[in-house]
């Protein structure tokens, strides 16, 4: 037996002993041998035995770059799939060995390496599926919590409620993933204290000093809870029964099982005898809002299989499904015409794709899904799809601009500096063009119908400029009614804004603040010389901006992950990536450096993407000359004399994926047009909304989600609305696997 | 309990004992043989610990040179050779006095360097971790546990990691919950958590001490509360398949561990009520410098009572304001030397690092105060103090302050150590430090996270020799 065994592993071990020096011979040694040694890898010292972590490390990053099929590049001549193959399996065989997981089956899953997975196989067509997703729980985010917490009445006022749940705040991430979130010890010890404070409040309740010293209770208790806390005896069968069945309905919307009811019914009764009616009764309350069906969202697929293999989510689970997809709401509060989503689900009327369609249309439309996190309270914009506005921040992540952090010496206390207000700004833009729902991704990148400081109406810019009119209190109010004055009489309309610091922020837009003619209509629009789409918001260069500086390579490596679906390697670990802090040139030439040959094959996919934005300063003004020698601030005044240079805003697109767009661009404006054109670009779009809504990477078998998709927005004239029904009728979406 | 005891001694002997029991039996051992515990306090600030001011105030003249800039920090003169004095000989820097009265047990190291790991605002991980994650807003992935998950290991207690923090990431501020400030790591992909309110991280750690009928109900009912959960866990795993199944093992887990927690506090419960510390306005202060207070008390109060070996206290992020010392700046503002108000920005800084060490002091007397073996239990602990940005605001890394205190101070105290710079003969790296840490704490590592590429992997390997008492 032993000796079989030996035999065995020699077979295996010689036949790659043999396969793979001609593999690597083929395909790598030219690169990568003790003379070459590119990039510091020498393929002729590697030892496979993997028992060196050295090895294994060097190991890992040949399979992340054969399996990613970025090695060998693309001049190269590229291995047979079946010498891929081999290879690939048996470094996972030898690593399944030695019980080492490889690190790109962890990258797969998070949504930074989403772009792992070759794009010409997901959209030519070679992959036929059938898709599905992995039974899964998904943790609930934030705002589900927060919204369920709301719902709960006046609890957060009487208790401090803490966030169990936290979510990855980085910039330009899909941020709610289901692999990456899970409840541990730390989140329960959380949970259970708000649970605790929730069951006070629906039993006995919580007493508060209120803001005027009055002692307050706070309760919510329906009268099943009150019956059996206000009795000196045990609570009958029928009351226990009740006062579960209220829980489970109100927590999870559904009656308990048979079995969970005796279970329940149980804890009760034992809770009772050791602590009273009334805290025994909150023990048991506690229990049903502990139940992991309510901190995670189950997607199992308790449906019928189909005949291959995979099983629909039931009922129940797409009511919730789609709930979450799109609000931050269960189903039974969800309205969908006259029923609910859950009712809906119930009664059979989401069982076909073309149903599911027409719901998630109809939610999209209806305007009134949950409460919005943004100041958009207009009557022309009523859309409160925070669900989809944050996946417009998730995707271009411009709503960071107020974390990055300006040098005070640069921009001043109360200097009108005021990146939160310019973020709603963008929140307006991104939502109108949803709105209108058509050739969406176009618009995104290529508008240039902007809103500034709009208050929603006609009718709240007339509220605001009487009140800035009337507030003598104000300590700028002589300033204010002068500046109204002044334009008035120019036969101009003023900016509603009280105080004059905080009119100068529309200068970041390069709009004269003492002079403008505010537009009560918006959008409306700006000079098409100085703004195209989202890219060149303000909001959006100044948050992918450095605290002194543009930041050329990450907006490059932006636009080359999310638009072009592609991805940047890590930074070497041996690199200590510096810019040059010498002014006396611009910072194109600083970047310099990253031309060196080593560099430039990163820096190449990046670079050459994010300098046509140097038409813009880090505030996100257009600008035709770049300030030398001092560092630039918001005050114009300060730089009168400073030694300028004209702006160098050429590009170039390299190995896009899509021949029709590749080449030099001489401006911003030209690089986003071409962007906007390309079927590429589109086609990325449409996987990050995939990882957006499915909450998890796209893989292979999900490109006839992927297609489907992609036609749906173009045979509906660039409608997002339909690429997110497609996807939430998706295959991928509906069963399990 | 005493036979048993010597039962699983006796399998140790033989070799009878899983990899996973060896910590716990070696801390039995330890026990039974005498040898006391061990405790590790580690407290990571923001922004950078400054080299130039750790340096003996007579020494200024020859080992400090001007900062690069009018306002900035002045610097390190780096060495050719190791420079090793004892402290006593020499004025302690001002901003250090407050450990004064501990100088037999105090270290200050300097030039380690750390480039291995990833310089700017935060080298996340990889300053506990020795490895390059992360990038300018996020931690990146915890590629292996840091020095204070790899100690949580070896010294195991009831809470084997307690983590108290004011903020969350680096660039966040104040937070009011669990965060994940992607500091420590337990494994790889483990990363720990920090608790920022005090309030919420005294209930955890103390609540089983609280007294009276009510209290003995709560605890009682918590425990059905528990039993019930594990077992509805369970029906739900069994009837869900294998979906997502460490998912609900890792929920599962949770009530697991704080069901045996509570049956382990339990036994403690008359230690804790004696350790815990008095809840106090700084627990619910708004109020920066308040919180710290009451998270040092706590951390105090965790070592003592003995349900922790090691604690981490992230002391601040970026984005803190310290109005509690009169700065009307955010550390993020004075790591950019911007000005503030009555002070210059080096000042405040100063004044902040004090602040630290006043609080670091509090605690060791606290230590002093409690007899343990033949002496008391500082001579038992190792304070670390240092920054994860390394030696400034966008560290480098290429240099690595640390200020150690406590008897357990590999080498013994009283001692000012700079190393030769990067690169010069003798030169050394954090990664040896930490592999110190790791000998004392009787789990000897060779070597610890990954090497730094630019320096010969042989300088990298092991404990610093100079600290091997």
């Amino acid at each position: 037996m032993k000796l079989n065994i030996v035999i065995l592993v020699l077979c295996v071990l010689s036949e790659f002993l043999l396969a793979s020096p001609k593999f690597f011979a083929k395909h790598c040694n030219e690169c990568h041998d003790s003379e070459t040694s590119k990039a510091g890898l020498n393929l002729e010292e590697l030892r496979s035995d993997f028992s060196e972590p050295s090895s294994i490390d060097v190991w890992q990053r040949v399979l992340e770059q054969i399996e990613t099929r970025r090695m060998p590049p693309n001049k190269r001549p590229r291995p047979n799939d079946l010498a891929h193959e081999e290879l690939t399996s048996w470094i996972r065989g030898e690593f399944a060995k030695k019980n080492i997981v490889p690190t790109i089956d962890h990258k797969r899953k998070m949504p930074d390496y989403g772009n792992y997975l070759d794009h010409d196989s997901l959209f030519d067509g070679s992959q036929t599926g059938p898709a599905s997703s992995t039974p899964r729980l998904w943790r609930l985010s934030p705002h589900i919590y927060d919204e369920f917490i709301k719902n709960l009445g006046n609890v957060r006022h009487a208790a401090t409620i803490h966030q169990p749940f936290s979510i990855d705040e980085s910039k330009g991430v899909i941020a709610d993933f289901s692999t990456q979130q899970f409840a541990d010890s730390a989140t329960l010890q959380l949970l259970m204290m708000n649970c605790q404070s929730i069951a006070v409040y629906q039993t006995t309740g919580i007493l508060k000093r209120e803001w005027d010293g009055r002692m307050q209770l706070h309760r919510q208790t329906p009268d099943i809870f009150r019956d059996i806390i206000e009795s000196d005896i045990a609570p009958t069968t029928s009351q226990v029964n009740e006062a579960i069945s209220h829980q489970y309905q109100l927590f999870l919307g559904r009656e308990p099982t048979s079995v969970e009811l005796k279970n329940a019914s149980q804890l009760l009764s034992e809770a009772i005898r050791s602590g009273g009616n009334a805290r025994g009764l909150q023990t048991a309350l506690v229990s049903v809002m502990l139940k992991p069906e309510v901190i995670y969202r189950l997607e199992i697929g308790f449906g019928e299989p189909d005949k291959h293999g995979r099983r629909r989510l039931s009922a129940y689970e797409l009511a919730f499904a789609l709930s979450y997809a799109l609000t931050d709401k269960p189903p039974d509060q969800v309205n969908v015409g006259a029923e609910t989503l859950l009712t809906l689900a119930r009664s059979g009327k989401l069982d076909s794709s073309k149903n599911i369609k027409r719901t998630v249309k109809a939610i999209l439309d209806s305007n009134d899904m949950s409460v919005a996190d943004y100041r958009m309270f207009t009557e022309d914009h009523k859309v409160r799809n925070t669900r989809a506005l944050r996946f417009f921040h998730d995707f271009f992540g411009y709503h960071h601009a107020p974390r990055v952090f300006k040098d005070e010496n640069r921009i001043s206390v109360d200097s009108g500096f005021d990146t939160e207000r310019i973020v709603t700004d963008a929140d307006q833009f991104v939502m109108n063009i949803f709105d209108n729902d058509s050739d969406v991704l176009r618009n995104l990148l290529t508008s240039n119908n902007y809103f500034v400081t709009y208050l929603g109406s006609d009718k709240h810019f007339q509220h605001d400029l009487k009140y800035i009119r009337e507030n003598v209190n104000d300590a700028g109010y002589k300033t204010n009614i002068a500046y109204i004055r002044r334009i008035e009489a120019a036969g101009k309309t003023p900016i509603p804004l009280e105080g004059p610091s905080s009119r100068t922020y529309v200068g970041f837009y390069n709009i004269d603040h003492e002079n403008w003619d505010y537009p009560r209509k918006q959008p409306f629009s700006l000079p098409e010389s100085q703004r195209s789409g989202i890219l060149t918001h303000p909001a959006w260069l100044i948050a992918w901006s450095g605290n002194f500086d543009n930041d050329p390579i990450r907006r490059g490596k932006w636009i080359r992950e999310h638009l072009l679906a592609d991805y940047v390697p890590e930074i070497p670990i041996t690199v200590n990536a510096v810019i040059s802090e010498d002014r006396k040139h611009t910072l194109r030439d600083r970047l310099e450096p990253t031309r060196a040959k080593e560099c430039w094959t990163c820096h190449k996919k990046m670079n050459p993407l994010g300098l046509p934005f140097e038409n813009f300063d880090d505030f996100g003004r257009f600008r035709n000359a770049e300030v030398l020698d001092e560092i630039l601030s918001i005050f114009p005044e300060r730089h009168r004399d400073a030694r300028t240079t004209p702006i160098d805003a050429s590009g170039e697109i390299i190995d896009s994926g899509d021949k029709q767009i590749d080449g030099n661009v001489k401006s911003v404006f030209e690089l986003l047009d071409r962007l906007a054109n390309s079927p590429r670009v589109r086609q990325s779009f449409v996987r990050h909304n995939f990882r957006y809504w499915l909450g998890r990477n796209e893989t292979f078998s999900d490109s006839p989600t992927l297609i489907n998709a992609d036609r749906a927005y173009i045979e509906n004239g660039g409608s997002m609305k339909a690429l997110i029904a497609s996807l939430l009728s998706s295959d991928s979406f509906i069963y399990r696997k | 309990m005493k036979l048993e005891r010597r039962q699983l001694l006796k399998g140790l002997a033989t070799g009878a004992v899983t990899p996973l029991l060896k910590p716990f039996i070696n801390n039995l051992y330890a026990e039974d043989s005498g040898v006391l515990p061990k405790r590790f306090l580690f407290v990571v600030k923001s922004s950078g610990l400054t080299p130039a001011e750790l340096v003996p105030a007579d020494l200024v003249p020859s080992m400090v040179r001007p900062g690069e800039r009018e306002d900035w920090p002045a610097e390190l003169v780096p060495t050719k050779k190791l420079i090793d004095l004892p402290l006593k000989d020499h004025k302690i820097p001002e901003s250090l006095k407050p450990l004064l009265p501990f100088i037999d047990d105090l270290t200050i190291i300097q030039g380690l360097s750390g480039k291995m790991c990833r310089g700017g605002h935060s080298a996340w991980y990889g300053a506990l971790g020795c490895y390059h994650t992360g990038n300018e807003g996020n931690p990146g992935r915890a590629s292996s546990a840091t020095v204070d998950g790899a100690l949580a290991k070896a010294l195991p207690s009831i809470f084997p990691h307690v983590g108290l923090t004011l903020g969350g990431k680096v660039l966040t501020g104040v937070k009011d919950s669990v965060v994940y400030p992607g500091i420590s790591a337990l494994d790889a992909d483990r990363p720990l958590p920090y608790q920022a309110s005090p309030v919420m991280a005294y209930k955890s750690l103390f609540g089983v001490a609280a007294t009276g009928k009510d209290a003995e109900a709560d605890n009682l009912l918590q425990t059905i509360l528990l039993d019930h959960m594990v077992d509805d866990i369970k029906r739900v795993r069994s009837s869900i398949g294998n979906a997502d199944k460490d998912k609900l093992n890792h929920y599962l887990s949770a009530f697991d561990s704080l069901r045996d927690r509570r049956r382990k506090l339990k036994g403690l419960e008359a230690k804790i009520r004696g350790a815990a510390p008095k809840v106090t306005d700084k627990f619910t202060s708004e109020v920066e410098t308040d919180r710290i207070e009451a998270h040092f008390d706590i951390a105090a109060a965790a070592l003592i009572s003995g349900i922790s070996n090691v604690v981490n206290v992230r002391a601040d992020t970026l984005e803190v304001t310290y109005r509690g010392l009169g700065i009307s700046k955010h550390v993020h503002g004075l790591g950019h030397s911007e000005s503030v108000d009555g002070m210059t920005p080096v000042e405040a800084r100063s004044r902040i690092r004090t602040f630290h060490l006043e609080q670091i002091a509090r605690v060791a007397a606290k230590l002093k105060a409690v007899p343990e073996g033949d002496g008391t239990m500082l001579d038992n602990t190792l304070i670390v103090y240092l920054s994860d940005a390394a030696e400034k605001h966008h560290g480098s890394c290429i240099e690595w302050p640390f200020i150690l205190l406590g008897g357990l101070a590999p080498g013994g105290g009283n001692r000012y150590l700079q190393y030769p710079e990067y690169r010069q003969s003798g030169h050394h790296t954090i990664a040896n430090l930490y592999n110190n840490f790791m000998h004392i704490a009787g789990e000897p590592t060779d070597k610890f996270g990954r090497f730094d590429t630019g320096l010969p992997e042989k300088i990298q390997l092991g404990p610093l020799p100079e600290l091997l008492s």
